[in-house]
Formats: structure tokens, C-alpha cells, sequence
């Protein structure tokens, strides 16, 4: 059974760390309950900015990284069937990439294939050693800076289908 | 949606406002930090700033100009207190990794116009695609 209490403390004590004073209205993120964080993520393409919301859950941290997903920012969920222009397609970075609709278990999930999402581990992806989460280092800082950097130009393709 | 989508994009106008409100508040007492700080580059001690993206933690602190970033990489980690992991990158802020130019000191780093604000971060590369 995950720890909640632990996960609630853990990211109460990191935000704070990650916040340093700053408030977390001002910059757009919020915390609807104790396990959740939402955070818009802006990718950058030649003429145009898209915003993305990545909704952090924090039910198995930090033994395991947040749980990790991009949303709907009206429905704050994710609906395969009509939520997929609020995905970002990467391409060509060997450290993430985004799958809208991903085999696991008979089902079908979103998956952020990177080892600093709950998901990843949670599929069983396979991962080198020195890849691996460690809750003793790693907060949720680094799956937003994995994210971040997989919204750089260099990868960042636009959403998985049009917004208009 | 659009309402949400509207009320991120004034959350991020209004953390710009609340940036320029801080900015003029301690704009007098910056004028004497830059004095001394533009001194110190003067003598040969530019300030570097590290951030650490695992747990968003940032240390800076003065250098020169004849320092490497292999040297200024593994100070980072002392001011940190953290432990260099095998996957470790050291990267400009912007993203721009640094790993081919971790035996070029500051001023050769001027010269080619490299990162020049020498604002750095730690990435720890992940497992993934």
C-alpha cells in the first residue's frame, strides 16, 4: 500500500524547497488536493508558444517518482479519445517520449517514457541502472526539468493532433 | 477552456508584474551589489550561478577567469552538498549541453560568446524513449 501521508509530507517539504517564497498562484500552478500538483509547461516552436498542463500525482513519493500525465486543461483528465491536441509530440530525444495511447496490461494508457514518471516503472519499462529514480536525490524538480527539456525546439513537434 | 487557458496566461503576466514590481523595489540596493560584484569581474572574479535541476536548488559563487567548468562543475557539487552521479550533464541554462567544453576555461568561453550570463545547470539524464 502506497504511503499517502508520506507522499503528502514529501511534497509539502519539497515544494517549499522548490517554491523558495515564490507563491504558487502567481505561477500558475495549484494544488487541488494533497497528492496533486498541476503545472502549465510552455513549448516553444518557431513562430508560437503551446501550453501544456502536466498533472503530478504524489500517491507512491517519493520512494517512486510522481505520478505524471498531461491533461485536459478544462477536465483536468486525459480522454484518449479527445484529449490528444493536449500532447505534446517529441521526437528525437533518447531520454522521453510521449505515447497517447500505450499497450499496458490490455489497456490502453498515456505514457511519459521517462524514468522519472511513476508510469515508466509502472509498465515495467526496461531502464539501466543508472537511470533509475533514487528517492534519495530526486524530487519532483527533475521530472519537470525531463519534461522541460523535451519541450526544447530541438524535439518539441507540436500537439499529437490540431487545436483548431 | 479558454477561460483556464486565459487565466494561465494572466497567472504568468502577473508573476512578469510582480518580477518588475520587485526588480524596481530593489533596484537601489542592486546598484551597489552590481558595483561590487563588477568590481570583483574587474579583478578577475567572475560570479557563476549553478543550478541543480534534481531538486531545483541553485548555489553561485566567484570564480576566474582562468578556471575551467570541469573545476567550476565539481565546486557546484561541494556548494550543493550533492554527489556527482555517473549520468550527470552540465549544461547552459538554456539547455545547451557543456560536456564537450568542460576542459575550456571562463575566458576562452567569452571569447566564443559560450553561455556567456554563466548561468549553468546539472541534468541527470534519464532513461526513456
Amino acid at each position: 500500500m502506497p504511503d499517502v501521508a508520506a507522499g503528502a509530507a514529501a511534497l509539502d517539504r519539497h515544494l517549499e524547497n522548490i517554491l523558495q517564497g515564490k507563491d504558487l498562484d502567481r505561477l500558475g500552478w495549484s494544488r487541488p488536493d494533497k497528492l496533486t500538483l498541476l503545472v502549465p509547461l510552455f513549448a516553444q516552436r518557431a513562430s508560437s508558444a503551446d501550453l501544456y498542463l502536466v498533472r503530478l500525482g504524489f500517491h507512491s513519493y517519493p520512494e517512486w517518482p510522481p505520478s505524471t500525465q498531461f491533461v485536459n486543461p478544462e477536465s483536468l483528465r486525459y480522454d484518449m479519445d479527445t484529449d490528444k491536441k493536449w500532447l505534446p509530440k517529441i521526437e528525437g530525444a533518447i531520454e522521453i517520449a510521449v505515447h497517447p495511447e500505450y499497450d499496458h496490461d490490455g489497456k490502453k494508457i498515456q505514457l511519459i517514457c521517462c524514468s522519472y514518471t511513476l508510469e515508466f516503472y509502472e509498465v515495467k519499462h526496461g531502464v539501466d541502472a543508472q537511470h533509475l529514480w533514487d528517492a534519495k536525490t530526486h524530487t519532483f524538480a527533475a521530472t519537470l526539468a525531463a519534461i522541460r527539456r523535451g519541450l526544447l525546439p530541438e524535439f518539441y513537434k507540436g500537439p499529437f493532433e490540431p487545436r483548431s | 477552456m479558454e477561460h483556464q487557458l486565459l487565466s494561465l496566461f494572466h497567472s504568468r503576466r502577473d508573476v512578469s508584474r510582480m518580477d518588475v514590481r520587485l526588480e524596481r523595489a530593489v533596484s537601489k540596493k542592486r546598484k551597489g551589489e552590481t558595483v561590487t560584484a563588477q568590481a570583483q569581474e574587474d579583478q578577475g572574479n567572475p560570479k557563476v550561478e549553478v543550478l541543480y535541476l534534481n531538486t531545483n536548488a541553485e548555489v553561485s559563487f566567484h570564480s576566474s577567469w582562468g578556471t575551467t567548468l570541469r573545476d567550476i562543475w565539481a565546486k557546484a557539487y561541494v556548494e550543493l552538498k550533492e554527489a556527482k552521479r555517473d549520468n550527470d550533464r552540465f549544461e547552459c541554462q538554456t539547455g545547451q549541453s557543456l560536456m564537450n567544453s568542460l576542459d575550456k576555461t571562463l575566458e576562452q568561453l567569452r571569447a566564443e560568446h559560450t553561455c556567456q550570463n554563466r548561468k549553468y545547470q546539472i541534468r541527470s539524464e534519464t532513461g526513456g524513449a
